[in-house]
């Protein structure tokens, strides 16, 4: 597979950008949730969004009365089950829900399994939590969180795009000397998923920090500073859940650490590993709890 | 053929020729295979960090999560299974990492270290390895044959 000439790219460019056009919006209710997610909200503030969602409340109830948690009465009220499952993972379950399209789909273009991103964002969320409980900032681990839920949005999209393209973009690393598997589909396709990821975060309209940590989380020396140690937080927990066993497919751990990492955190070698094997056991968990009825 | 998952901080063993043993995607974890060839016993551990000082109460749950714990885990099961203890034909893979890693960062190395130094003070060492580098490791071992084959998306399988 040779580049494409400028022209070919610019088309493929455009008609991957009109997919993400063509992308339903984001319920109201998952909107709304990923706007408080960024800042102090109580339970009652999540409750109030949820139970005018059908949809989601049936959802919650499903996975809260999953053998998982083991429960002698079933709950029946998102009242009773949201404050049982916590805040986290009902953002999970409202975005998974109403990005299922993205999140859903087998990763073909990446030759990952059905399932693999969203067990990837998942994986990224939960070790980005507990790497911000030891940013030096200021990072919110629920912003964290979300952050790393949301951050590769784009290869849901672009992975239609890549069938086939595996080894060679593969092979465009490993002896081409492109920086990574994010430069080598620039390379090949004109774009690549953290900007795909980026339009489709404009077009939901998220947060302009998720904006941010989709759009740099491979290059976070890139990021406007006021986000930094928010993108270097996601950046960060994405290499980590890579290295959990979570990742998409052929682009696993086929990317770089950005050198100023160390500077953001106050972690030596051992609490990571801490850090690690907390984030890995609730991802234990979570799955465990998800498979009756959350996504495989 | 039945396949026995082998998910992260799990350890298992069979002698049934019937039977493989899978582990996922291992990245910066180690598989560590154990070959016993007169009783044709197979066992793996899918070792995610190296110390379980770190969390004793989890080590006690799950032997395998940790190198310390998961080595000794591991062979007891397999004499246990195979009833002697001769010749242990040990492999060892994962361990990865992505390109410019930090050291503090760099769990496959520090599960590597800690993997070879427990089988070391206890007289034992891999006869092959596939450790480190930028790729993910998906591992099966096929017990009717000993076979110890990789498989990473995007590549063609390769044995070890």
């Amino acid at each position: 597979m040779k580049k494409l000439n400028e022209m070919k790219s610019r088309i493929l460019h455009a008609r991957i950008l009109r997919s993400v056009e063509a992308l339903p919006l984001m319920s109201q209710s998952a909107s709304k949730l990923m706007r408080i997610a960024d800042k102090n909200h109580s339970i009652r503030d999540v409750i109030e969004i949820v139970k005018y969602d059908p949809s989601l409340t049936i959802k919650i109830l499903q996975v809260v009365n999953s053998a998982a948690y083991g429960l002698s009465t079933p709950i029946t009220s998102v009242e009773r089950a949201i404050p049982h499952l916590g805040d986290r993972m009902v953002f999970g379950l409202a975005m998974e829900e109403c990005a299922a399209p993205v999140y859903r789909d087998a990763m073909e273009g990446y030759e990952g399994e059905s399932g693999s991103l969203w067990k990837h964002s998942l994986l990224t969320a939960l070790t980005a939590r507990e790497l911000a409980k030891v940013s030096v900032h200021k990072v919110m681990p629920e912003e964290a969180y979300t952050a790393g839920l949301m951050h590769d949005l784009g290869k849901g999209v672009l992975s239609q795009y890549l069938k086939g393209s595996a080894p060679a973009l593969l092979s465009a690393v490993e002896n081409d000397s492109l920086r990574d598997y994010s430069e080598a589909e620039l390379f090949f396709y004109g774009t690549d998923h953290c900007f795909v990821g980026y339009y489709i975060a404009k077009h939901w309209d998220l947060p302009e920090a998720l904006c941010e940590v989709i759009k740099f989380h491979h290059e976070p020396d890139k990021s406007r500073d006021e986000y930094k140690p928010l993108v270097y937080t996601v950046h960060v927990g994405d290499i980590m859940a890579m290295m959990g066993g979570a990742a998409t497919g052929a682009d696993a751990l086929m990317y770089e650490q950005d050198p100023r990492s160390e500077e953001f955190f106050e972690v030596q070698g051992k609490e990571l590993d801490s850090l690690m094997n907390e984030a890995l056991w609730e991802y234990r968990k979570i799955m465990e709890a998800m498979s009756t009825e959350g996504p495989e | 053929m039945k396949i026995i998952f082998l998910g992260v901080g799990d350890f298992g063993a069979t002698n049934n020729p019937d039977e493989v043993l899978k582990t996922m995607a291992l990245g910066s974890c180690v598989g560590l295979i154990v070959l016993e060839p007169a009783s044709r016993t197979v066992g793996m551990a899918h070792i995610a960090l190296p110390d379980s000082s770190i969390n004793r109460t989890m080590a006690q749950k799950q032997a395998g999560r940790f190198a310390d714990t998961a080595v000794p885990a591991l062979l007891n099961l397999i004499e246990q299974q195979s009833k002697t203890r001769k010749d242990y034909i040990i492999k060892l893979v994962g361990g990865a990492q992505v390109a410019r890693m930090k050291d503090t960062f760099n769990i496959g190395k520090r599960n590597i270290l800690a993997v070879k130094k427990i089988l070391w003070q206890m007289r034992l060492a891999p006869i092959a390895e596939d450790l480190g580098g930028q790729i993910s490791r998906t591992v099966t071992v096929e017990a009717g044959t000993g076979k110890v084959i990789l498989h990473s998306p995007g590549r063609p399988d390769w044995t070890v």
